[in-house]
């Protein structure tokens, strides 16, 4: 545990995972950086954005996610000249697997979207998704889409360049030292109180990720977001095969292999009965994404898994994360709810983010973003449908 | 062609030569080697030394932990990659292949990356500039990455894996475990008993944890079969201990062995495969390896005081002895040459020309499998790694899972057993259908105090401490699974990095390669520590990750 070394901040960021520290980033660029303040309770990279499968795609049905999600790709193009850390940004891809008619239709309508944003996406019969992966079981693949400049991209650095960044900046980031409570008066944020002491700010940023819940509980308002534990893993290290991210409509099963050339993928098991806390890894998600491996890539069969883990995802009820000024509590903003997905939409999302904190105008839909969409009941509601494993 | 029928498990990991020799195809060629002992053996015999690449600098690899677990002497086994040369035997007409390097493992042009990287090369920043190279390096670094091509072919059927349940499952056959076993066979034949023992290549108990019905899930691997998944309502972790490595520069040289390493791959000292042997530490494998190699070994040194009859036993052989010594560096091209000493106070440095070093000087406990299952561990000075905490029936924090022997902290042969029997009779004792008492039999300190001590000094750190000293700028690896060198782990510390185990793992990559960390994480825990001068237990420890050894997708995959 740590203290701050102010007692007022004019935004305090909770959570120092990608979200926050980009958050903290963009603003950084418009204010006074010593006003910000970052507290994380854990350490740097121990949240989800340590644990995932570094997807970074474009492929949505929903226009602006894809339009977020380009964004995120030139950023991440450029993030190790920028930044000086080398995330190591594959551009090899991400193919979409069909395996029913319902799913290609699904597939069709998502091409059309994302073709009509500009970007080069094609449509594949079984015959040629064996030349973008040729060791892939096609046989009961009933199409697919392809987009290439699609990738992977390594997580840690990522969060090494932005703490290396806000520190030459003059931000403030305090790992170790977690928030125990926020104080409103019912209308206005006035202060935060974390293990190092009481803080006042006008201004509380909810970027905890998996536990956005816990410090909506915090503010008293609404949740809407709730975590749940998702599972990965890593083969050994093999020669490169394959090129994209592999994504299956039907279970969400992805896969990719990573610059190491691990093969590094999950799938979403159902944990919501299970009695145990904390982060675990089953035995049944293992058997699972073995038999999922063994019949996408049938040769993987003689492969061995390395590690396995596992981390929250931070899921909102319609696929899309919350940006934006709580409705009933001024001061609390959200950028929370990305799901399994925060990686590939963060710099882009918390430059809206930031803005929004800064008083700005942004370029989003309110409809389709802010955390007021949830306090209209009934209304009909944007759904984002390819928010998959 | 391939498949998991391929792979024999070792009857027996040291038996005496057979000379029976068999003929194979390596790299391309016919080869004779000898039959009935690992092929890892048979190889080293027959003259091959470098086994493998490491992934950065394309240094040598050799045989090492001799036990699976190490990234040294893994091959391509008759289209099946990465195979634990260690653990199996070879069969005629096996087709064994070395697949690094170019034009071959051994003579590998590309090994230039480690004279051009010789300051350590830094994937984490470099290669960022400028933007238009961008595609070349990602083009580049990604040819150099694997360690195997993907497998020739898909077996043609998979088995599905065995649901078994028990009720107690006992991890690991040592001492400690059979003392258990022993116990509750003979007070209660009726209680459904799975031992698990992998030091015969089978049976590897490769995942625990509890799961929601109060049973616990494990998954036990062998190389004759699917995976077994086994429930059991009662677990005794017995996995006993294995020796450690060490840093030093040149450690990760072909040709340098853990001490039960060497006990496993070249038991038979008739076969000469070292000339001048050195072994360095005086620990439970010191004395079969003095008496095994006798006339062969050139040198015992000891980072400390060496036991009394160990002492002895050398000096009555004729082996020059060296006390409170540290390893400076290890030379050598593709196999040790000779190493470097240096006296941890006089700071006097002696060179002694050798073909094998023995690194004796530190058991580890092996305690993947107790982390994973959530068990409460603490930090002890005396071995310098992470224990379970026990109560006097030896239980750990997590009800119904027990840790005996070695992995627990006991140190001798007499308290292993009685912690077995512990365990045996807490789990007999808790359907309330025996009367038996837990007791302490013998007077004096009772049995946990009798453990590895937990405050106090700590040699190991003193050790690392005095090393830090010596050391130069010269590139050390750390971990030798990813090429992670010491200097990376320096970094850490001075560039103002939070100094903990998991950020490090994290920046470096040390702990993540194919050992889980075995043989970089108890010394990457001392460095930090004598680095940063904060205490070994602040430094705190990262979970291996399960399965605690690589574990074969087609033994679980099989069936709907
Ligand atoms: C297995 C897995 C695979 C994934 N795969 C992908 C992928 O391929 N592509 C992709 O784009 N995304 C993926 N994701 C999702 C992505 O990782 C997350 O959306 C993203 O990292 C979220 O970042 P964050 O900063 O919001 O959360 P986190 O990184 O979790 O950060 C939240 C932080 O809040 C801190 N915190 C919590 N409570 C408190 C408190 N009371 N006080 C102070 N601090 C607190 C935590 O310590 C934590 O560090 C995956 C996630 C998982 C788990």
């Amino acid at each position: 545990m740590t203290s701050p070394q102010r007692s007022s901040y004019e935004v305090v960021i909770i959570g120092g995972g990608v979200i926050g520290l980009f958050t903290a980033h963009f603003l950084s660029q418009h204010m006074d950086p010593g006003k910000i303040l970052v507290v994380d309770r854990g350490f740097a990279t121990g949240g989800a954005s340590g644990r995932n499968g570094g997807g970074v795609r474009q492929q949505w049905e929903t226009r602006a996610t894809i339009r977020l999600a380009r964004e995120s790709v030139e950023f991440y193009r450029r993030f190790g000249r920028d930044f000086g850390y080398n995330p190591w940004f594959r551009q090899g891809g991400y193919l979409f697997l069909a395996f029913t008619e319902e799913e290609v239709i699904t597939l069709r309508r998502m091409e059309t979207g994302v073709r009509s944003e500009g970007l080069p996406i094609r449509y594949l019969e079984p015959s040629s998704v064996l030349d973008v992966v040729p060791d892939l079981d096609v046989r009961s693949v009933r199409g697919a889409t392809y987009l290439a400049s699609d990738g992977v991209i390594l997580p840690f650095p990522v969060v090494w360049g932005l703490l290396a960044s806000l520190k030459e900046r003059g931000v403030e980031v305090l790992y170790r030292t977690a928030v125990r409570a926020i104080d409103s008066d019912g209308h206005q944020v006035r202060a935060i109180s974390t293990e190092g002491g009481r803080i006042s700010t006008p201004k509380v940023v909810n970027a905890a990720g998996g536990w956005s819940r816990e410090i909506n509980l915090m503010a008293g308002v609404p949740t809407i977001t709730h975590p749940t534990l998702h599972e990965i893993l890593a083969t050994e290290p093999l020669t490169p095969f394959l090129d994209p991210m592999v994504v299956t409509l039907s279970r969400g099963t992805y896969f990719s292999q990573t610059m190491r050339g691990e093969v590094v993928g999950g799938l979403t098991m159902d944990h919501s009965r299970s009695t145990r806390t904390g982060l675990y890894s089953s035995r049944e998600f293992l058997v699972e994404m073995s038999k999922e491996l063994n019949r996408l890539v049938p040769r993987l069969a003689e492969a061995r898994i390395l590690r396995a883990w596992s981390g929250y995802y931070d899921d909102s009820p319609d696929g899309l994360p919350l940006l934006g000024e709580d409705p009933k509590l001024g001061g609390f903003f959200h950028a929370n709810g990305f799901g399994g997905h925060g990686f590939m939409l963060a710099p882009s999302a918390t430059r809206r983010v930031a803005q929004m904190v800064l008083g700005q105008k942004t370029d989003l839909d309110p409809a389709w973003i802010s955390p007021a969409r949830f306090s209209k009941p009934g209304e009909a509601r944007t759904v984002e449908g390819l928010s998959l494993g | 062609m391939s498949g998991s029928g391929e792979l024999r498990p070792l009857k027996n990991p040291a038996p005496p030569m057979k000379g029976g020799m068999i003929d194979i195809v390596f790299n391309g060629r016919p080869r004779r080697i000898i039959g009935g002992v690992s092929l890892a053996q048979a190889l080293s015999q027959a003259g091959t030394r470098v086994f493998a690449r490491s992934l950065k600098y394309r240094r040598p690899r050799g045989p090492f932990c001799g036990q699976g677990q190490c990234a040294g002497c893994h091959v391509r086994l008759n289209g099946v990659p990465m195979v634990r040369s260690c653990l199996v035997e070879p069969r005629p007409g096996d087709r064994v292949v070395t697949e690094a390097g170019w034009p071959s493992t051994r003579y590998d042009l590309f090994a230039v990356m480690d004279w051009i990287f010789s300051g350590g090369m830094d994937t984490m920043r470099g290669f960022n500039r400028p933007l238009a190279l961008r595609p070349a390096y990602l083009s580049l670094v990604r040819k150099f990455s694997g360690l195997g091509h993907l497998p020739d072919a898909a077996p043609a059927a998979l088995p599905p894996p065995t649901a078994v349940a028990v009720d107690v499952l006992i991890i690991g056959g040592g001492t400690a475990g059979t003392a258990a076993a022993q116990l509750i066979r003979r007070q209660r034949p009726s209680t459904r008993l799975m031992v698990a023992d992998r030091s015969r290549g089978e049976d590897n108990v490769v995942f625990l944890s509890p799961g929601d019905d109060g049973q616990f899930r494990s998954i036990v691997s062998s190389p004759r079969r699917s995976a077994l998944l086994v429930s059991a309502s009662k677990i005794i972790v017995a996995t006993g201990t294995y020796d450690a490595g060490l840093p030093f520069r040149g450690s990760d040289l072909p040709g340098v062995f853990t001490g039960d390493g060497l006990v496993r791959l070249h038991s038979d000292p008739s076969v000469p495969l070292f000339q001048r042997l050195a072994i360095f530490g005086g620990n439970a494998h010191t004395l079969s390896l003095l008496d095994a190699w006798k006339e062969r070994i050139c040198l015992l040194a000891s980072p400390w005081e060496l036991a009394p009859e160990v002492r002895r036993r050398a000096q009555t052989l004729g082996i020059p002895v060296r006390e409170g010594v540290a390893i400076a560096s290890a030379e050598g091209r593709n196999w040790i040459r000779a190493v470097a000493l240096v006296h941890r106070t006089t700071g006097q440095t002696e060179s002694f020309r050798l073909d094998g070093l023995v690194l004796s000087h530190r058991d580890l406990p092996q305690v993947g499998l107790l982390f994973q299952a959530g068990a409460r561990m603490h930090w002890r000075n005396g071995a310098a790694a992470y224990f379970p905490e026990i109560n006097e029936r030896c239980e750990t924090s997590v009800p119904g899972v027990f840790a005996i022997g070695g992995v627990a902290g006991f140190c001798t042969e007499a308290d292993s057993r009685e912690s077995g029997e512990r365990a045996a009779l807490a789990i007999l004792e808790g359907d309330g259908t025996l009367g038996l008492p837990i007791r302490d039999p013998q007077s004096g300190p009772a049995l946990l105090d009798r453990r590895v001590h937990r405050e106090g000094p700590c040699p190991m750190l003193d050790y690392q401490t005095d090393f830090l000293r010596v050391l130069g700028s010269k590139k050390v690896i750390l971990c030798p699974c990813e090429d992670v060198t010491l200097q990376e782990l320096e970094r850490v510390v001075s560039d103002g990095w939070e100094t903990s185990l998991e950020v490090a793992k994290r920046l470096t990559g040390v702990g993540m390669g194919l050992c889980q960390g075995r043989y970089c994480m108890p010394d990457a825990v001392l460095l930090l520590a004598a680095l940063s001068g904060r205490p070994p237990s602040d430094i705190g420890f990262f979970t291996q990750r399960p399965p605690v050894w690589p574990l074969r997708i087609g033994d679980l995959a099989g069936g709907k």
